[in-house]
C-alpha cells in the first residue's frame, strides 16, 4: 500500500476535502458571529429608545 | 478573533494531523485485519465523539429541568443532533470496515446491533422535537426522555455486548480490548485524532446552538 504512488492522492485529496470543510466552517462561524452582533446592536438601540 | 478560535483550528490540525499520519505510519501486521486497522484512527475517534455529545446533551437534559432555561434546551438538543452526525459517521466507517474484515457490511454482533438500536432511540428523540410545538413542553418532555435514551445508550453500547457470550469487536464478548494492545506509534495518532473529532463536535454543536438562539430568539447570555 506504502509503496503505491496512488496513495498519496488519497492522502491529498482527503486533507483538501477537509480543508474545504474546515475553511466552511469557519465562513459559518463568522456569518454567525456578524448576524449576533447586528442584533446586539438592534436590542441595544431599542432598549436606548 | 484568534482568541475564541484558537480550540477549533486545534481541532482542525489535529484531524489534518490524523488524516495524513494515520495513512503513512507503519501499523503492525495483524492478521485478518491487516491495513484496515488505520480505520481505528478515524471510526473509534468519531464514536468518542458522539459519546461526548450525547453525555453533553445529557448534562444540560439535567441542567434544564433544574432551571427551565431554553438555553439548555438549546444545548442538549444541539449536542443530540451533533451527537446523531457522529454516530451515524461512526457507523458507516465501522460498516466499511467490517466489510473488509468480516465480509459482511453488517453482522450479526451485539455491539452492532446496540449501535443500532441507541441511534434508533436517538432518532425518536429527533421525532418526538419535531412532534411537539409549544417551546416549553417541547424541551421539558424531550430533555425527560433524554435522559431515558442515555441510558439506553449505556446499556447497549456500553453493557450487553461485554455480557454476551461472543462477539467479533474488541473488548466485547470475552475479547482483549484494542487499547490494551494497541501500538505506541498508533497511539500518537489516535490520541490526538480522538482529541481532534471531539474539539470539531463541540465547534459543530456550537453552530447549530448559535443558529436555533437565533433563529427562536433565545438569549444566550441569560
Amino acid at each position: 500500500m506504502i509503496g503505491d504512488d496512488k496513495f498519496f492522492v488519497v492522502i491529498i485529496v482527503m486533507s483538501i476535502i477537509f480543508a474545504g470543510l474546515g475553511f466552511y466552517l469557519f465562513t459559518i462561524d463568522r456569518k454567525l458571529s456578524k448576524i449576533e452582533k447586528k442584533q446586539k446592536e438592534l436590542t441595544e438601540k431599542n432598549n436606548a429608545e | 478573533m484568534i482568541k475564541g478560535m484558537w480550540w477549533k483550528i486545534a481541532g482542525l490540525v489535529l484531524i489534518l494531523y490524523s488524516i495524513i499520519a494515520g495513512l503513512t505510519i507503519d501499523v503492525p501486521a495483524l492478521p485478518v485485519i491487516h491495513q484496515t486497522i488505520r480505520n481505528l484512527f478515524y471510526h473509534v475517534s468519531m464514536w468518542f465523539a458522539m459519546f461526548v455529545m450525547l453525555g453533553t446533551s445529557l448534562v444540560f437534559s439535567i441542567k434544564y429541568l433544574s432551571g427551565f432555561k431554553l438555553k439548555d434546551d438549546l444545548m442538549a438538543s444541539g449536542a443530540v443532533y451533533t451527537g446523531i452526525f457522529f454516530g451515524t459517521l461512526g457507523l458507516l466507517t465501522g460498516m466499511i470496515w467490517a466489510k473488509f474484515t468480516w465480509g459482511d457490511f453488517w453482522t450479526n454482533d451485539p455491539q452492532l446491533n446496540g449501535a443500532a438500536v441507541s441511534m434508533m432511540a436517538y432518532l425518536a428523540y429527533a421525532i418526538l422535537r419535531g412532534s411537539i410545538d409549544e417551546a416549553a413542553m417541547r424541551a421539558r418532555i424531550s430533555a425527560v426522555y433524554n435522559i431515558f435514551a442515555f441510558m439506553l445508550l449505556v446499556i447497549f453500547l456500553g453493557v450487553l455486548p461485554r455480557l454476551a457470550d461472543s462477539s467479533l469487536h474488541p473488548g466485547k464478548g470475552g475479547n482483549s480490548s484494542t487499547m490494551e494492545g494497541l501500538d505506541p506509534t498508533m497511539r500518537l495518532v489516535f490520541y490526538p485524532a480522538a482529541l481532534g473529532w471531539i474539539l470539531v463536535a463541540f465547534w459543530l454543536l456550537q453552530i447549530h446552538k448559535r443558529k436555533r438562539a437565533l433563529i427562536q430568539g433565545v438569549n444566550l447570555n441569560k
